[in-house]
């Protein structure tokens, strides 16, 4: 019960003080484009952390043979594509085969979330740190709604960046960076 | 319309009004974290650039009548293959600054621009005509981002390459949330500036 609890205060700690977006800024342009969009985040994050998952565990599979050569140590980003490539295509298939509905509303946050730079710097960040399996689901999930808490950090705030008070010049994109700035700013002030 | 507007019109729309780091916002994670001076800026052009021209421009001749999923998934296959000999070259031309880069290099092989905007945009236009945008729409970030470092570095060391130029320095603007928020302040110059120049074009001589 104690091991389960300092686990869950860790992943806690983890998504919100070395949140993905604010301490590395993995995904920003998409958090933005997402917000814009006014699109649902659960969903969003959601897919955003089964593809960081199950492209964790696909390129684990991979990477015991890609590592021990130094020449096919290069192409691990092309293995993490393939990785996340096929869970893209079964997701979408599988999505399709539960609802046809479903599949028109949710086909394009699987679009968007496949291949942006928060899923492939999970992938990435598990082969350097050469973490065993459930270290890397932990890790990949952490990211993921952590991506989540950032969105939703970002669109409660989000009538007041686009309020009529901003000047113009600031209106839009430099708002949003200022306010993630901010944010940021925070994180690292707790963190350190 | 002739070559030198067509090319005037791909330019002002590439560099100006919709430049991918000041206007539109995409590519931000590498700009914000690694350019943190002019060199980073530099070596980071090179692989933004060699990584996504070269995709985009391979990957015009991917068919239409593929999928979507398909088509993405070949698109930054191919982006992750093209790295391959750009890493190579790196490491033998920039070591240092490569090796700073850290895995915001290869992410770029997933970069807006060939994920998004060669989809909604440049495979939607003649290849010619395409190919030159796209070196546009590249070109504008690389400018875009060098110009960023080295205010940064001017701004977070007191001055470049080692010299003092400024009395005084700021660090904390090589921070991640320095990067945002002078990226921020960039951003909203840039887009005033821009106003400006247009609003002043359209008004009767």
């Amino acid at each position: 019960m104690n091991l389960i609890l300092q686990t869950l205060l860790a992943s806690l700690a983890a998504v919100t003080v070395e949140n993905v977006i604010f301490t590395t800024a993995f995904g920003t342009s998409t958090l933005i484009e997402l917000t814009r969009k006014k699109w649902n985040i659960l969903s969003f994050g959601g897919f955003i952390t089964a593809f960081a998952v199950f492209g964790s565990i696909l390129s684990w599979l991979f990477e015991k043979v890609m590592l021990q050569n130094s020449i096919a140590q290069r192409f691990m980003p092309s293995v993490y594509i393939l990785s996340i490539g096929i869970i893209y295509i079964f997701t979408l298939i599988a999505i399709w085969l539960i609802s046809k509905n479903g599949f028109k509303k949710l086909k394009k946050y699987v679009h968007l979330s496949a291949f942006n730079c928060t899923v492939l710097s999970a992938l990435f960040n598990n082969t350097i740190t050469g973490a065993e399996l459930p270290q890397r689901i932990l890790y990949s999930a952490q990211i993921g709604i952590g991506f989540a808490l950032a969105a939703y950090v970002f669109s409660v705030n989000y009538n007041k960046l686009n309020s009529e008070d901003i000047p113009s010049a600031f209106s839009g994109f430099p708002i949003y960076l200022l306010y993630i700035g901010i944010v940021s700013m925070i994180v690292y002030a707790v963190g350190f | 319309m002739n070559e030198n507007s067509r090319v005037s019109v791909a330019g002002k729309e590439a560099f100006l009004t919709s430049n991918a780091l000041l206007s539109s916002g995409s590519i931000i994670a590498p700009a914000v974290v690694v350019a943190t001076g002019f060199m980073q800026s530099l070596a980071l052009c090179i692989v933004f650039s060699i990584v996504t021209y070269v995709t985009i421009a391979v990957c015009s001749f991917v068919p239409r009548k593929l999928v979507y999923t398909v088509r993405i998934i070949l698109y930054t296959f191919v982006a992750s293959l093209v790295y391959v000999p750009v890493s190579i070259m790196m490491e033998g031309i920039m070591p240092v600054q490569y090796a700073a880069l850290g895995i915001y290099a290869p992410l770029l092989i997933t970069n807006s621009l060939i994920t998004v905007k060669a989809e909604a945009k440049f495979y939607r236009l003649k290849r010619d005509y395409m190919l030159e945008l796209a070196g546009f729409y590249v070109f504008g970030y690389d400018i875009a981002l060098l110009f960023f470092g080295t205010v940064r570095e001017l701004l977070a060391n007191g001055g470049l390459m080692g010299s003092r130029i400024l009395p005084l320095a700021v660090p904390s603007m090589s921070t991640v949330f320095g990067g945002f928020m002078l990226l921020a302040v960039m951003s909203a110059l840039f887009r005033w500036i821009v106003r400006l120049s247009i609003k002043r074009g359209e008004q009767p001589k």
